[in-house]
């Protein structure tokens, strides 16, 4: 270096530790004098090096230094604090008095369940069709005493929901195929930092901008491809407006409960659809869990984070994260089953196409046909040990989906993973671009697969 | 039962319960902030809370709620929807000439065409019943034009009969923004009247429209 130093003294000036002195031997390949370094007080902050204009004047000398990360624990011993312990405040269930039902909109009856699941914050970028859960939050939250901040994008809400799960509050948004797409980064650090939260997903008609007409476009991404990682999340699929305010409450308890988020994948038809909601009979005033980073003394030992830099460490918290997986795969299946004791014919089918194959199922009962409907609930776990006990008497399954296949590629995923090799045959009904399966298609597709095997 | 009842003197609600599942769409169409989605709201807050159908209702969300052909969609039964899409409604409920033009064809061959009369000027096929209203300036006579909607569904109800008037009257007095029930219980009532007036005496009262102009 003292060849290349030509004594401006700037790194003198820019040296907070004093370890640089101008030197006062003259250089003999250059003439000048080179400045003296004495190292024992340096923090390695690499002020000097910015200071210094000289292309090979200071530098990093980077074998010297120790660039390994390390625990501080190591060196400082365990983190201490004088916090006590946290202590979990519970939820309180609250009674409601008996109401009388009311006549809701399928993203308003949602906004309701989470407001009564003890939801008082929510952030959100509108799109529709999903915009009057937004709107309506945007009303009542100002009321509650809660927050609704309309961000400017969905990666900002998805982000925000972030903060806000990590204080254990219960928090929520609305959002639409492509506002889903841009969430899913910030849900995998949901996933991994295990926060709690809900996105309500009225899916529309997709790939690109596509159209704003129902298609369950999102089921593949919802359940396969939940951003990077080994992301999982419950997906709930509603198919009444009464369902959308249940499962909504139903999705806050299990974000609660296993620290993961919850998507609910409505369509854009179910948000639309108007109908007939009874209130449930308490509501959850939310309490704060043990470990929320809350900002107040006792909870200042805990920490909400997904970066694992140790490989053994990342591998244990993914092995974590997998039994609890596994802890949803066990107890969280849902689905609703219509005539599938004795079905022969199973129509597979959820959200909005579900209420048409329903209603294919109650005509083709009336023709003597032994139809019935398998609707999946929880598209994620898919409900397969409730289906595998009806494949016995099966002998076809119609999968009936407004999009191009993914409920199908669930389902038969599920059947792999349960060791049934030979299932029944499975067709399907796909329509997509925003329009829904009709009853009369279901029917006669039923109808000729009978009359085949017959 | 797939038309509705042109009887005022039977109750809907016990009649229908004892027959086979009855299904009656309705479309009610206008301009964007005519009123059209709340209208069919109130019709199906009737028929799904006063009047114990069930009933299910689908809007336009997209730009069209903000000013062009809006419509709304309501499906009411006395079993469970299922199938929330209309295809022919009996009812054709028709506040602008724009959404009659989109809507027209699809009105079943022996349904009901409701219509506001000095905007909207309609072709029948044979089988078809029509009957007009100048609901907008029965409104603005009331003092605000806003209320031409609830003129409407005062007047649907004296002429379907669908939900008894008292679950209609109870329905508009919880759909309406707090403090103007009484403006709007009024619109309703003028509605009904000029319905009982039109089944009364209907050849004075509105002419029908011309059968001759009806197209194939």
């Amino acid at each position: 270096m003292p060849q290349f130093c030509k004594a401006c003294g700037r790194c003198i000036e820019a040296c907070p530790k004093g370890c640089i002195t101008m030197g006062t031997e003259i250089e003999p390949a250059t003439g000048f004098t080179p400045v003296i370094l004495n190292l024992d007080e340096c923090t390695a902050c690499g002020l000097c090096f910015s200071a210094c204009p000289e292309p090979y004047g200071l530098q990093p000398t980077i074998n010297e230094f120790e660039t390994e990360l390390f625990d501080p624990a190591t060196h400082f011993g365990p983190r201490t604090t004088s916090a006590p312990t946290p202590v979990e405040i519970p939820d309180q269930q609250v009674p409601l008095p008996e109401l009388e039902p009311l006549v809701l909109k399928g993203n308003h009856a949602s906004a309701i369940g989470a407001l009564l699941a003890g939801c008082r914050h929510f952030f959100g970028y509108p799109i529709t069709p999903s915009t009057e859960g937004a709107e309506l939050m945007a009303k009542l939250l100002p009321q509650l005493d809660g927050v609704f901040v309309q961000a400017v994008s969905e990666v900002a809400t998805i982000n925000m929901m972030y903060g806000c799960g990590g204080a254990g509050q219960r928090s929520m948004s609305f959002t639409s195929s492509p506002g889903f797409s841009l969430m899913v980064e910030g849900l995998s650090y949901m996933i991994g930092a295990e926060v709690p939260g809900v996105v309500v997903n009225v899916m529309r008609g997709g790939p690109g901008l596509g159209n704003i007409a129902p298609e369950q476009s999102d089921i593949k991404m919802l359940c396969r491809g939940l951003g990077h990682g080994n992301t999982h999340a419950p997906v709930l699929a509603p198919s009444t407006p009464q369902e959308m305010l249940d499962l909504t409450m139903l999705a806050f308890d299990l974000t609660m409960k296993y620290r993961n988020p919850v998507v609910i994948a409505a369509d854009g038809f179910l948000g639309q659809m108007t109908g007939r909601v009874q209130l449930p009979k308490t509501l959850v005033e939310p309490g704060i869990p043990a470990w929320a980073v809350w900002g107040d003394e006792m909870h200042r030992g805990n920490l909400i984070s997904s970066i694992y830099l140790n490989e053994q460490d990342l591998e244990a918290h993914n092995i974590h994260i997998n039994e609890k997986y596994e802890r949803m795969i066990d107890s969280e299946q849902r689905a609703d089953l219509f005539f599938c004791d004795d079905a022969e014919w199973l129509v597979v089918a959820c959200n909005t196409p579900a209420r048409m194959a329903k209603g294919a199922v109650e005509e083709m009962r009336k023709a003597g046909v032994k139809a019935g409907l398998f609707r999946p609930i929880t598209l994620w776990p898919f409900p397969i040990d409730l289906l595998v006990g009806l494949l016995p008497n099966a002998k076809g399954i119609l999968v009936v989906e407004a999009g191009t296949g993914p409920l199908e590629d669930e389902l038969r995923i599920a059947l792999s993973y349960a060791d049934v090799h030979s299932p029944p045959p499975i067709t399907n009904i796909r329509r997509f671009g925003g329009i829904l399966p009709q009853q009369q298609e279901i029917v006669d597709s039923l109808s000729s697969l009978v009359e085949v095997k017959s | 039962m797939s038309k509705p009842k042109k009887s005022p003197k039977k109750s809907p609600k016990k009649a229908e319960k004892k027959a086979t599942p009855s299904r009656t769409e309705i479309r009610i169409t206008g301009f964007g902030g005519q009123g059209v989605v709340l209208s069919g709201h109130i019709l199906g807050h009737a028929c799904a809370i006063e009047a114990g159908q069930h009933s299910t209702m689908i809007q336009s969300f997209g730009p069209e709620a903000r000013g062009s052909a809006c419509s709304a969609t309501l499906v009411v039964s006395d079993s469970e929807v299922l199938y929330p899409y209309i295809h022919r409604p009996d009812i054709f409920v028709v506040m602008s000439s724009e959404g009659y033009d989109k809507f027209r064809d699809e009105l079943k061959d022996d349904g009901v065409l409701i219509y506001e009369s000095d905007l909207v000027k309609p072709t029948l096929k044979e089988g078809q019943k029509a009957f007009g209203i100048p609901s907008t300036r029965i409104a603005e006579s009331l003092g605000r034009a806003i209320v031409q909607n609830i003129v409407m569904v005062g007047f649907v109800t004296g002429i379907t009969d669908l939900v008894p008037r008292e679950a209609m009257r109870e329905a508009v007095k919880h759909s309406v923004p707090a403090g103007t029930e009484e403006l709007n219980l009024a619109a309703f009532d003028k509605g009904l009247e000029h319905a009982d007036q039109l089944l009364r005496n209907p050849q004075v009262e509105v002419p029908q429209p011309d059968l001759e102009e009806v197209t194939a």
